[in-house]
């Protein structure tokens, strides 16, 4: 059978494994087991990529000319790399985490982190809108649980504000929005140039627009509320579903309707303005608001918003260099902001520091963390030699290969604001005056994984070379 | 094979003398059980002829038509039998321990006789087609489903169902009306006959108001809005069992009216463009959608709140069918089935869990997702399944809603539908947060024994399959829409 | 001009059934409502010049027996509907010490 089809089935299957073995100590270890099976799989797609590549696996004709279909391409396959990579590392962070944090019902959190991971990779196999639809409603709807899993009043507020601003985008944004495509166009597959024809231009747009605001997954203003709401959730949560899993799909799918839906030729004209003026107004606003939030959390969340706002300018600049850039930077945000969620993780789970201002002289207690904190922080800033500068870089080249020098000033604005909210976390641990003398306090099952994503960051930037070459050839075609 | 109709119609009307003799509740559920068990079955064959085949025509007595009544099963009617049918047997077949402590034990052969009556009402309606026969069958049924509200152990029960018989019968004494407007015009009563015939009566004044007053009638039926008050106090006060039933039946039978009198019999949509009929009706049914989804929010106790989510999603029924293109039609009948599935499902479990079925606030959710936990399970997924996450029938239905609107010329009406089912989201998740995250001191729990959760597990099964293979609900619906529509025109 | 009368009775049916508190009154209401259609009914069948419909020999104009035929039908249809609906407020007097719509609690 094919191994995409055999991929979802065996993470579907695995929900009943795990179901099964919900109330047993060993649930965390049979999690971690299912996500390494999960990256094998990737492995294997990897290797036997061009044998698989763009070949449409029908699975169900559910609506007339809308049916259930799967296929991979060279843009899901960086997602795809990424989120299972980060998955198995935060899998093994996790079981760690809830042990030390006495969470009860451990078993119902990996059934409802298996599901959710399970809605991310159907979301990047998806070869049309109908099929994203479903597995994106199936994401949100697999998160809440995990949103309110510390089940007190403050979690559960939070997870009904989650679900407004989520499921009430989908329903009055994109759900239209589909149709719309589907009458205008007889059919919602994602296909090279786009199906979008370049008449009609006001349905386009008007399309376009509801796209835009129904994807609320990619945290664009002003239905960006729902990300610092999610907070309230464990930190493997917030790592992975609320900086890779969940946002990276809304932007995913936005490169996807972009690219795949409409085309560049029928952006350009129309439309493409718009997404960068409210991406741009995002990320400024965003980096503005990070600012002011004390909450380390909550900053990093910010944070987020405003990185993801890059993305999804990168895309609607339409050049060849940013569209890279936007690639490069799903994979290397993904990186650099899961080591700050995961180490924000150990520094409040060691030290019970859940505040910037209280985070001075942390790195004695917490040398590694506080290191590898370090090294996400300038990942997100861009400076060289980390892997965000790469994508920045080529960014840069492509607004200056499209004639939109303004934008360089607000890239250039963002960055500054960036490192402004980003330094507190660099220096306060390392210089910070503090009075308090702390004890050793690193666990070394926590600190392990989040190295391991640290190493790969660095190599990475090494060996990006590869990675650029391999991601050029297959998009910009 | 030909005789079909008429066997459905009449094997529950056989069982109902019997019943009057018996008086062991057991032995009577059993009966009318299997009844309605074989009833559905014959229903399923009907079904597979009428699609596959041809239309049955069956004349009552052997009297041709358009001298005697003839029973018509094609393939709108089957589709609408196997709704009622199968209703009324999962309620039934649930139902028993409900029945035993809801109704007095005095008259409780009578309640099963009259739920038998209702059936067969429901059925005939659907099957015949003979106007005047219609009022016949439709008194029938409201006659029995009068009888079926009052005996609920609510204090308010005869009084709500007193209610409902002025509002039931001014409704019967419209159509009737409109009826006898319709054979002055056109001399027939047979509805294959009329619809040949009223073309060449040329829709004049007389015409227009038969079919205003059979509006007026069919809008009391199917609790359009403004003249939907009835349903809340009917489902909050009658026996939990027939408000299941009725949640998924009784409301859709006037939709089956509607569909059959406007679109097959009166074949001509252009009165209802010209006369702005539909026109008023969309307006209508808009606001209804908005006022009572707006009260279904505020609302605290559960029966009134479910009441007031069916009147908003009849409301979209009916919406979408008066937007006169053959994508109206078809999303219209797809939420028929869908709708019926869930909200009997939602009112299930509800039931099951709340015997002696006295007021049920949002408070009293509290802390049930501990203690039952398969039927809460299955009411989660019911409740997606209503707000319309995909892979539940409800997306389906959504989807078909959307299009149907976009394709018509009340597009911009389509930012109204969306909003306002976005909207039971909110009431909605009010009952799964008490149901999942609060907690309740009080300890006692109901046995709730395995066919219940049998039942409602096949209702969610349905909602999920329905959800997913559409070829049952969507493309049945769509060949009725073709037929019915371009017939019409 | 009897149609209009018709109408006029048909009126003030629906009006006491909606307008009355008095459930007795409600169904006389109800009773003279059903009744007005009744009449109508029978209206409709009177042809000009028609004689009863019973069959004689020579050429008559009958008047319409049919809708007679389905007054009967709605008749019966009345008077269960008006049996049921006596019954009902029986058993309201009994729970509730009243027929009186405004003075019926139901919680």
């Amino acid at each position: 059978m094919n191994i995409i089809l055999s991929h979802l089935a065996f993470l579907f299957f695995s929900i009943l494994i795990l179901y099964l073995v919900r109330k047993e100590n060993f649930s965390g270890a049979a999690h971690g087991l299912i996500s390494f099976i999960s990256v094998i799989f990737v492995f294997f797609i990897t290797f036997s990529f061009h044998e698989v590549s763009n070949n449409k696996i029908v699975l169900f004709e559910f609506i007339e000319n809308a049916p259930i279909s799967f296929y991979i391409d060279s843009l899901g396959l960086v997602f795809l790399i990424i989120s299972n990579l980060l998955w198995f590392c935060v899998a093994i962070y996790a079981t760690r985490y809830l042990d030390i944090n006495k969470y009860d019902k451990k078993g119902d959190f990996y059934i409802f982190f298996l599901i959710s991971m399970f809605a991310t990779n159907a979301i990047v196999y998806s070869s049309n809108l109908i099929t994203t639809f479903i597995f994106y409603e199936l994401l949100t709807v697999a998160t809440y649980p995990l949103v309110t899993f510390k089940k007190d009043e403050e979690s559960v507020n939070s997870g009904k504000k989650y679900l407004y601003y989520l499921l009430g985008t989908s329903i009055v944004f994109l759900l239209p929005a589909i149709v719309i495509t589907y009458i205008q166009n007889g059919s919602v597959e994602y296909t090279q140039g786009g199906i979008f024809s370049s008449s009609n231009q006001i349905i386009t747009f008007i399309a376009l627009i509801l796209f835009t605001l129904g994807v609320a997954k990619s945290a664009l203003m002003p239905f960006h509320k729902w990300l610092p709401t999610a907070m309230v959730a464990p930190t493997p949560v917030s790592a992975l579903l609320h900086a890779v899993a969940v946002v990276k799909s809304g932007v995913y799918i936005i490169i996807k309707i972009i690219l795949f839906i409409f085309g560049i030729e029928v952006i350009k004209d129309n439309g493409a303005v718009f997404i960068i003026l409210l991406a741009s107004f995002t990320t400024i606003i965003a980096s503005i608001i990070a600012l002011k939030q004390d909450s380390i959390k909550l900053r990093l969340a910010y944070s987020t918003i405003g990185q993801l706002a890059y993305i999804v300018l990168a895309t609607a600049i339409l050049a060849p260099f940013s569209i890279l850039a936007a690639v490069l930077h799903l994979a290397f945000h993904a990186l650099g902001k899961i080591m700050l969620f995961l180490s924000a993780g150990i520094i409040a789970t060691r030290v019970n520091v859940k505040y910037v201002s209280e985070m001075n002289g942390i790195s004695t207690s917490l040398p590694y963390t506080s290191l590898l904190l370090s090294l996400g922080a300038i990942i997100m800033v861009g400076l060289p030699p980390t892997i965000g500068f790469i994508s920045k870089w080529f960014l840069i080249q492509g607004i200056i290969d499209a004639d939109m020098y303004i934008l360089v000033a607000v890239i250039v604005l963002s960055t500054i604001l960036n490192a402004a909210y980003y330094f507190p976390m660099i220096y306060k641990p390392f210089f910070g005056p503090s009075n308090n003398t702390f004890t050793y306090k690193e666990d070394m099952f926590l600190v392990l994984p989040v190295a391991l994503i640290g190493l790969i960051s660095v190599v990475l930037f090494f060996t990006a070379e590869t990675f650029i070459i391999f991601i050029e050839q297959q998009i910009l075609l | 094979m030909s005789q079909l109709p008429i066997l459905i119609l009449v094997l529950p009307m056989l069982l109902a003398p019997v019943l009057l003799i018996l008086r062991n509740v057991g032995i009577m559920h059993s009966l009318v059980t299997i009844v309605l068990f074989i009833n559905f079955f014959l229903t399923i064959i009907l079904f597979q002829h009428v699609s596959s085949v041809e239309n049955i025509l069956y004349e009552v007595g052997n009297w041709p038509a358009p001298f005697g009544i003839r029973l018509n099963a094609d393939i709108l009617s089957v589709f609408f039998l196997i709704i009622i049918n199968f209703m009324s047997l999962l309620c039934i077949a649930s139902g028993k321990n409900l029945i035993e402590e809801q109704v007095n034990k005095s008259t409780s052969n009578l309640f099963y006789v009259a739920w038998l009556l209702c059936t067969t009402g429901f059925s005939g309606i659907i099957l015949t087609d003979d106007i005047f026969n219609l009022f016949v069958f439709l008194e029938i049924s409201s006659l029995s489903s009068y009888f079926l509200v009052s005996q609920g152990n609510y204090k308010g029960s005869t009084v709500a169902a007193l209610q409902y018989l002025f509002i039931g019968s001014i409704a019967a004494v419209f159509i009737l009306l409109s009826i006898g407007i319709i054979y002055m015009q056109t001399g027939t009563l047979n509805m294959q006959d009329i619809s040949m015939k009223i073309s060449l009566v040329d829709y004049n004044n007389s015409v227009m108001l038969a079919l205003g007053l059979f509006l007026i009638g069919i809008g009391i039926k199917s609790a359009m809005f403004p003249l939907h008050g009835w349903i809340i106090k009917t489902y909050a006060y009658s026996p939990s069992v027939v408000t299941t039933f009725f949640s998924g039946t009784s409301t859709k039978i006037g939709i089956y009216i509607l569909i059959r009198i406007f679109f097959d019999v009166f074949n001509n949509i252009t009165p209802l463009q010209n006369y702005h009929l539909s026109e008023l009706i969309i307006y209508l049914s808009l606001f209804g959608i908005l006022v009572s989804t707006a009260y279904a929010i505020k609302q605290q106790e559960i029966k009134k709140m479910l009441a007031l989510s069916s009147i908003a999603q009849l409301g979209y029924i009916l919406l979408v069918a008066m937007l006169l293109i053959p994508e109206g039609i078809t999303a219209s009948l797809v939420h028929v089935i869908n709708h019926s599935v869930i909200k009997t499902g939602l009112f299930l479990a509800i039931a099951i869990i709340f015997l002696n079925n006295q007021n049920i606030k949002l408070d009293d959710l509290c802390g049930l997702g501990k203690k039952y936990p398969l039927v809460m399970g299955n009411f989660i997924i019911l409740s997606l399944g209503l707000i319309g996450i995909p892979l539940t029938a409800g997306f389906i239905s959504k989807w078909y809603i959307v299009l149907a609107m976009l394709k018509s010329e009340y597009w911009y009406f389509t930012i109204v539908v969306l909003i306002t089912s976005f909207m039971t989201f909110f009431y909605i998740w009010k009952m799964i947060e008490n149901i999942y995250f609060k907690s309740t001191d009080n300890n006692e729990s109901v046995a709730i024994k395995n066919y219940q959760i049998a039942c409602i597990t096949i209702l969610t099964t349905l909602t999920i399959y329905f959800g997913i293979d559409t070829s049952l609900t969507a493309d049945v619906a769509e060949s009725i829409a073709y037929d019915v529509y371009y017939g019409a025109l | 001009m009897t149609y209009l009368l018709n109408f006029i009775l048909f009126l003030i049916g629906l009006l006491i059934i909606l307008r009355e508190p008095n459930y007795i009154k409600k169904i006389i209401g109800l009773n003279i409502f059903q009744v007005s259609v009744f009449i109508f009914y029978i209206l409709v069948s009177k042809i000009n010049n028609g004689t009863p419909p019973i069959l004689d020999v020579g050429d008559y104009v009958y008047s319409n027996p049919l809708p007679h035929v389905l007054i009967l039908t709605a008749i019966v249809v009345s008077i269960a509907t008006t049996s049921l609906a006596l019954a009902l407020v029986m058993m309201i007097k009994k729970k509730h010490n009243t027929v009186n719509e405004d003075e019926v609690k139901l919680d």
